[in-house]
């Protein structure tokens, strides 16, 4: 069994002479689900084009699954399932059609999963996709990605089209899909409720690179901004803290909970103001 | 910032300079302006050649090719920016840009077919109004159906009123070469080059559409290639009068496309871009599109259609796989092309000398404008759709086991069997004016039954492509069979001129020609013409062939495991 689902190492990626990916390094573990964070233009969907091999990369190394992503084996590609962030298809089909015609490449196809999913997002069958609303076609595109069960899920932005209730239900069928098989998911997301409700992990792409990657419970009430003198700042190195930011007074960083207490006891002069998930990523995104 | 409906000229003239912007903010620099600058230079070249020997034609071909770069310019920025959306997200098609993007196709149309209209006729009206379709049928892009509907309309139209004010002896500079040709088809010579070319150049240079490229400009290729680049080629070296070099010249330029094209087709696709992320959809169903051909007639042209549509849409994998070949365009084109056609040139047609004539010129029409038009709208139709839509299936169908990287999207099948549907509905068509109108034309009819044959077997091959695919080897046939595709048109054509070259012989015999000369020019005109269109034939034969062999040399493998839907 292979312990790591995604390796990338030392991934680059440009266009047009525009690094987007710099010497990127990123690893997924089984079973997790990792919510990628990043701005606008910061790369995730080239990031996730280039984990699926749909994107052929400058420099580095990609493992999916084990295989190499632009070679993958039949059985490796049943494996994955993937949400773009555009879900316009084949919009002269149906519904069914669409399912049908995709059900035709897997093995595995779980038609009372798809039947139920129809159903319960209220998907029109017979209505073509050019009718569909955005939502529905979205709802589709991911009804389409968990067919065929794979053990591999990537969505890029999936819920960006759903309205909260449709969020909260593709949420709670994602975290099904985990505690039913056991589901790596991998989803670039820009609405960190969506994150927070059902990631363990978070990983924040900016400038090319992946800044940091953490479990989502870890890094509640440990991203401070620190205020203080240059010398308290650059104290806490020694505690082994590294700022994602720095100003002239004032850095961005995580500082675990296990030294927050020595630090602000050592030195008074330094200010820890808590960060929400969404200022830090703001903070360390600018 | 909206503007309102009915707001003031300071307000429009606000939202076209914001769009403007957007517009060349998004169009990445201008970085496609190589083509614009390329065609800019040829004109130039070809306006030196012109001031020194004076012929009106050679003045022609350098406005044409201005013409050509503000075409380029419009065209290519156009389609980048569509590109772009469809690849990005962040870029969104906002009124501002929208309507911009609209006033600069259309300015861009026209001012193309205006430099050309001053230049050849004086009858700038005809080709202002064939520059606006044209510019309309592009907006066409942007999803404004009606407008392409007004413009199919409206194209066929002018070109009526256009082909008879070219019935009318004028004094039209433009010589073609062969004289015994009649204005009218000079006329759809012309604009048959130049949109074909257009589009051919268009589809190439867009690179995840190179398979709807192939399919499109294969068909009509060999003849334009040589009749852009071999008129061009002539008259620049002013060897207008030797007939043997319009159709060297055509060789040669033919033979870079045709090369380019292979390259693109054969081996690029193995190195990357999105060709070599397309798989085959490994469902053995060959059959189901054998039945789908056969049955198509039947399907769009009777009441029945409807309740087959209904037997066969099920969701099983032969309603599936009948939805992804023939969704709604087919009638779509059918009723915007043929039938306004039909109705107005059956009226128009009425007026000529006899019923027979009318009928063979009715014939002629939909050959011709039904085959531009289908062409044209099935670029920007096709364009469009491929690279919002397709780029993105595809991207999914690469990741789905089975699915062969050689294989052609059905999306891109479905809009390349749409438009092979067209062409070959028009050849039927065109049949039945024939043998309707009780008139033995062989021209006439080896063009009917060219185009229907080579459509049929195109539409076969696109069917193969998106059907027989059960195995990744006997993609090799569709290939081949798709390759076969142009070998029938032009050897009829080749044969076409044997016809003729016996009629000059008669006519010899009759003592019709005025000199030696006359007969000598014409007899080498039509036998350059059958030496080339027989040669290209042969060309297309040995391509077709070689898949052929590779198809019959490949293992029988079939894939396993598959999901029967």
């Amino acid at each position: 069994m292979i312990a790591n689902v995604l390796e990338m190492r030392g991934v680059s990626k440009s266009f047009d002479h525009r690094l987007v990916l710099d010497q990127l390094d990123f690893t997924i573990k089984r079973g997790k689900i990792i919510g990628l964070l990043g701005r606008n233009g910061a790369g995730k969907s080239t990031m996730l084009d280039c984990a699926l091999g749909l994107a052929r990369i400058g420099g580095g190394e990609i493992s999916l699954l084990g295989e190499n992503p632009a070679a993958l084996s039949e059985a490796t590609r049943g494996r994955v399932g993937y949400v773009p962030q555009q879900t316009e298809l084949f919009p002269w089909m149906t519904a069914s059609q669409m399912l049908a015609y995709f059900k035709a490449f897997y093995e595995k196809w779980n038609d009372a999963k798809v039947a139920a999913l129809l159903d319960r997002w209220a998907i029109p069958r017979e209505i073509k996709i050019q009718k569909m609303s955005a939502g529905e076609k979205q709802r589709l595109a991911i009804i389409r990605a968990l067919a065929h069960e794979p053990d591999f899920l990537i969505l890029d932005e999936p819920a960006s089209s759903l309205d909260p209730a449709g969020r909260r239900d593709f949420l709670r069928e994602v975290i099904d899909v985990v505690i039913d098989r056991d589901v790596t998911i991998l989803f670039s997301t820009h609405i960190l409720s969506d994150l927070e409700r059902v990631a363990m992990d978070v990983s924040i792409l900016s400038a090319g690179k992946i800044l940091l990657t953490a479990e989502l419970d870890s890094l509640a009430g440990e991203t401070f901004v620190a205020t203080g003198s240059e010398q308290a700042l650059t104290s806490l190195a020694k505690y082994g803290v590294e700022p994602f930011r720095r100003e002239p007074g004032q850095l961005v960083a995580r500082i675990p909970k296990a030294i927050q207490a020595s630090v602000q006891t050592e030195d008074h002069e330094l200010v820890l103001d808590s960060l929400s998930l969404e200022d830090f990523f703001i903070e360390v995104t600018k | 910032m909206m503007v309102a409906r009915g707001s003031s000229p300071q307000m429009w003239l606000s939202s076209f300079l914001e769009g403007a912007g957007q517009y060349l903010r998004l169009s990445e620099g201008w970085k496609v302006n190589w083509f614009a600058f390329y065609w800019a230079l040829a004109a130039l070249i070809a306006s030196l050649v012109a001031l020194t020997n004076g012929e009106p034609i050679v003045l022609f071909i350098s406005m044409s090719f201005i013409a050509w770069a503000v075409i380029g310019v419009v065209w290519f920025q156009f389609v980048g920016l569509v590109k772009l959306q469809s690849e990005r997200k962040s870029v969104v098609l906002t009124p501002h840009l929208r309507r911009t993007m609209m006033v600069m196709t259309l300015a861009g149309w026209l001012a193309a077919s205006a430099l050309a209209a001053v230049l050849l006729t004086g009858q700038e009206w005809y080709w202002a109004v064939f520059g606006l379709l044209l510019g309309a049928a592009a907006v066409r892009n942007l999803r404004f159906r009606w407008v392409a509907i007004l413009a199919v309309a409206a194209m066929l139209l002018a070109l009526h009123i256009g082909g008879i004010a070219n019935l009318i002896p004028s004094g039209n500079p433009l010589l073609l070469p062969d004289p015994s040709r009649s204005n009218f088809d000079k006329w759809g010579d012309l604009l048959f080059v130049h949109a074909t070319a257009l589009g051919l150049v268009g589809t190439i240079r867009v690179y995840p559409i190179l398979g709807f490229a192939i399919a499109t400009a294969w068909f009509t290729l060999p003849a334009f290639s040589v009749q852009l680049f071999g008129v061009t080629f002539a008259h620049l070296t002013n060897r207008f009068s030797d007939a043997t070099t319009q159709p060297f010249a055509g060789c040669i330029f033919a033979l870079i496309l045709f090369g380019t094209m292979f390259y693109g087709l054969f081996w690029h696709q193995g190195r990357g871009g999105i060709s070599s992320k397309t798989r085959g959809a490994g469902m053995s169903a060959g059959r189901y599109g054998k039945i789908t051909f056969l049955t198509l007639p039947f399907r769009k042209l009777s009441p029945y259609g409807r309740w087959l549509d209904k037997v066969v849409s099920q969701p099983s994998s032969f309603g599936v796989r009948l939805g992804l070949a023939f969704g709604p365009g087919v009638r779509w084109t059918f009723a915007c092309i043929m039938l306004p056609g039909i109705v107005v040139f059956g009226y128009f047609d009425m007026s000529r000398s006899s019923p027979q004539m009318a009928i063979e010129s009715a014939a002629s029409y939909f050959m011709w404008t039904a085959l531009m038009s289908g062409y044209l709208l099935g670029m920007f139709y096709g364009t469009s759709r491929v690279v919002r839509s397709t780029f993105q299936a595809q991207r999914l169908l690469s990741l789905s086991p089975g699915w062969h990287r050689d294989q052609l999207n059905p999306a891109l099948a479905g809009v390349f069997a749409r438009g092979c549907f067209a062409f070959w509905l028009v050849g039927m068509l065109g049949l039945a004016a024939i043998f309707f109108g009780l008139r033995s034309n062989v021209g006439a009819w080896l063009q009917c039954v060219t185009v229907y044959t080579s459509t049929a077997l195109l539409a076969f091959a696109g069917m193969l492509h998106r059907y027989d695919v059960a195995s990744p080897d006997k993609l090799h046939l569709p290939h081949a069979a798709w390759l076969a595709a142009p070998v029938f048109p032009l050897a009829a054509y080749a044969v076409y001129n044997l016809f003729a070259i016996e009629s000059l012989r008669r006519r010899l015999h009759a003592g019709e020609f005025s000199s030696a000369a006359a007969f000598e020019s014409a007899w080498w005109a039509r036998y350059d013409e059958f030496g080339l269109y027989f040669m290209l034939a042969l060309l297309s034969a040995a391509v077709a062939a070689w898949r052929l062999r590779a198809f019959l040399r490949s293992p029988p493998v079939l894939p396993a495991g598959r999901n029967s839907a």
